[in-house]
């Protein structure tokens, strides 16, 4: 109980809660933009928290992240253009209840289930992270190694559309990984000569570049068009009864979403997709789907925001990302000499607890910025994306030579949004490649401590019953995807 | 630029027979059996295996297609957003942090296709409020130009 009072001592400060209230409103910007997501404002937000404490950047980035993929209904709804990919799962449902001329309803809608759903899965945070983190205190650097394999085999095969271009991509995170001085033998590795690389590539301006630049090539290639957002009546009259009725729906939503964000690898996008698809196949009236039924906003609508809050889980358990959002996330606390792990529960408990307060303040928060941003909808969706997109450009800019104060950053940046450019145009997926980044130090460490221990025994790997388990895990997750594939063909054919 | 899946693969191969050259020149430690090298030469041969599994499907149409967001005007405006980069790098220096970012915006938003005064306008506003958070609330020492001299 201390431990939660110290916590919330840490969060009602007026710094942080300024700190929440900022990157709230950037966040419910960013997203209600299309075309700019949730991570790329996650990841043009890390270089300002950079110079914070751990508490206020942490709540921002748990805050901005949340707001963003709610507004992304926003564009989805008014003009049928997802502004975050979270959101396009039940887009078309959201654009008929416009044509029809109700936006204020599926806003609403979508707005309230979003806070539930999010709740939803700080809860399960609060009640399975200190629990997990319990047990994982006996983990050695072979269940380390394991957990690693997984987080990138997950990220690798279920989440991208063609799992061979989804290994290429970890395949490159983990090779960025390897550049700079090996810290065990003291061996530079693909430097080329640079001092700058000898510290190994700087992580901020890579990820920057990787999320933010392929995205504002995209914007300012986009052919220009003249966008009329309709007229909006008052959001909250008859929506309680809606939701009353739709209770079953929403619980569902932020139960699923929540346990699919949990997993290593799966994010916000896949939750609001298994979501709606469970909701059509529950609903008594599934052909209405698609075409101005509530179900499917409310169900997926909360399962989105209820992924985006459990994705915490293993990142900070097990030092995991649970998502391209969490990867970035992970990349900070090391930067800030917290090395995510059950460590940190143990350390400093009221660390943790307050990001958990952070976030469920930043649910909380859903409905007031909500509620204004569906108002000044009208007004920010007719700025035409030739102003913001430049403006985009300028904080890549600022934020990449704000780490190290040098231009390098800036030129890494560059090099590192031409290989997300390139991957993009391929149907390369680019989180595979973040989590690569960061999981390659952790990687390569806890193989070869491993390997040193057992004296080059392989066997060691699976020496322990937590070890073998998860090795099954990284089996299954192989397996399953091609005993699929195959049996689709087989299907197919006959 | 979009590239069939044989090409891919090609590349793929050759990418990791580069990383694997690139750990040659690495010391060994004698009675270390997993130095630098190791981790390095498994990935170049992951990376090799992964190129072979692209290149044994079925080909995916041309070699090389250009896309349309690539070509033409649109061409031009993602080469123009790389350029812009390169002469923010060497420009800032001399004329600092505000004049080349407020620049930079203006010029980027007029190649977009917006309005020539209010792109001004919004470079100006923002190239400020970028200092202001950078320069002036986080004391990052941004690059110190004509503008910053007249403002200190």
């Amino acid at each position: 109980m201390s431990v939660l009072l110290e916590a919330l001592a840490l969060v009602l400060q007026p710094g942080v809660i300024g700190t929440v209230l900022v990157a709230s409103l950037i966040g419910i910007t960013i997203g209600a933009i299309p075309g700019l997501t949730a991570v790329m404002g996650v990841a043009l937000l890390i270089p300002i928290t950079f110079f914070m404490d751990p508490v206020p950047a942490i709540a921002a980035i748990a805050a901005l992240a949340a707001m963003a993929i709610f507004a992304g209904d926003v564009p989805g709804t008014l003009l049928r253009i997802p502004g975050t990919p979270a959101s396009a799962a039940y887009v078309e449902d959201g654009y008929a209840m416009t044509r029809a001329g109700r936006p204020e309803r599926a806003l609403g809608l979508s707005m309230v289930s979003a806070c539930i759903g999010g709740t939803i899965g700080v809860l399960l945070l609060m009640l399975a992270a200190p629990l997990l983190a319990r047990f994982a205190t006996n983990f050695s650097s072979v269940e380390y190694f394991w957990l690693a394999i997984l987080g990138l085999s997950c990220a690798a095969v279920i989440s991208s559309g063609s799992a061979l271009k989804g290994i290429l991509s970890v395949l490159f995170g983990l090779w960025v990984a390897m550049i700079g001085i090996d810290t065990v033998a003291g061996q530079p590795r693909y430097t080329f000569g640079s001092v700058e690389l000898m510290g190994g590539v700087s992580f901020i301006p890579a990820m920057i570049g990787m999320f933010a630049l392929p995205e504002v090539l995209r914007n300012i290639t986009a052919q220009a068009q003249e966008r009329h957002p309709p007229v909006m009546g008052p959001i909250f009259p008859g929506l309680g009864t809606t939701l009353w009725r739709r209770r079953a729906n929403v619980l569902r939503g932020g139960l699923t979403g929540s346990l699919i964000g949990a997993l290593p690898g799966a994010g916000a996008d896949i939750a609001a997709w298994v979501a709606y698809a469970v909701a059509k196949r529950r609903s008594k009236t599934p052909e209405k789907f698609g075409q101005g039924h509530d179900e499917g906003i409310v169900e997926a609508g909360a399962a989105n925001n209820g992924a985006l809050s459990s994705a915490w889980v293993p990142t900070l358990v097990f030092g995991i990302p649970g998502d391209s959002i969490t990867a970035i996330v992970i990349g900070v606390l090391y930067l800030k000499g917290l090395e995510p792990g059950p460590i940190i529960f143990i350390r400093t408990p009221e660390l943790v607890y307050a990001i958990f307060l952070a976030f469920l303040l930043a649910n909380l928060l859903l409905i007031p910025f909500g509620w204004a941003i569906i108002k000044a909808s009208r007004q920010l969706l007719r700025v035409p994306s030739a102003y913001f997109t430049p403006v985009v450009l300028a904080c890549c800019i600022v934020g990449s030579f704000a780490i190290n104060n040098t231009a390098f950053g800036v030129l890494t940046m560059l090099a590192f949004g031409l290989v997300g450019w390139f991957f993009e145009e391929n149907g390369i997926p680019l989180a595979p490649a973040i989590l690569g980044i960061v999981l390659g130090g952790v990687l390569e460490f806890n193989f070869v401590t491993s390997m040193l221990i057992s004296q080059g025994d392989v066997m060691v790997f699976f020496s322990r019953p937590v070890a073998i388990l998860l090795a099954v895990a990284v089996a299954l997750a192989w397996t399953v995807p091609i005993v699929r594939a195959l049996r689709a063909r087989r299907t197919a054919r006959s | 630029m979009k590239l069939n899946d044989r090409l891919l693969g090609g590349i793929a191969i050759l990418a990791g027979i580069a990383v694997i050259a690139g750990t040659l020149g690495f010391r060994e430690i004698p009675g270390q059996q997993f130095g630098s090298a190791f981790f390095p030469r498994l990935i170049g041969a992951a990376l090799i295996l992964t190129g072979v599994a692209l290149m044994a499907r079925r080909a995916d149409g041309a070699w090389l297609t250009v896309s349309r967001l690539s070509r033409g005007r649109a061409g031009l405006k993602v080469v123009s957003v790389f350029a812009a980069v390169l002469v923010w790098v060497l420009v800032s220096p001399v004329l600092g942090f505000i004049a080349t970012t407020a620049l930079l915006i203006a010029l980027l938003i007029v190649v977009a296709g917006g309005r020539p005064v209010a792109a001004s306008l919004t470079g100006v506003g923002m190239a400020l409020v970028l200092h202001l958070v950078f320069a002036v609330l986080l004391r990052v020492p941004l690059p110190f130009g004509v503008i910053e001299r007249m403002m200190s």
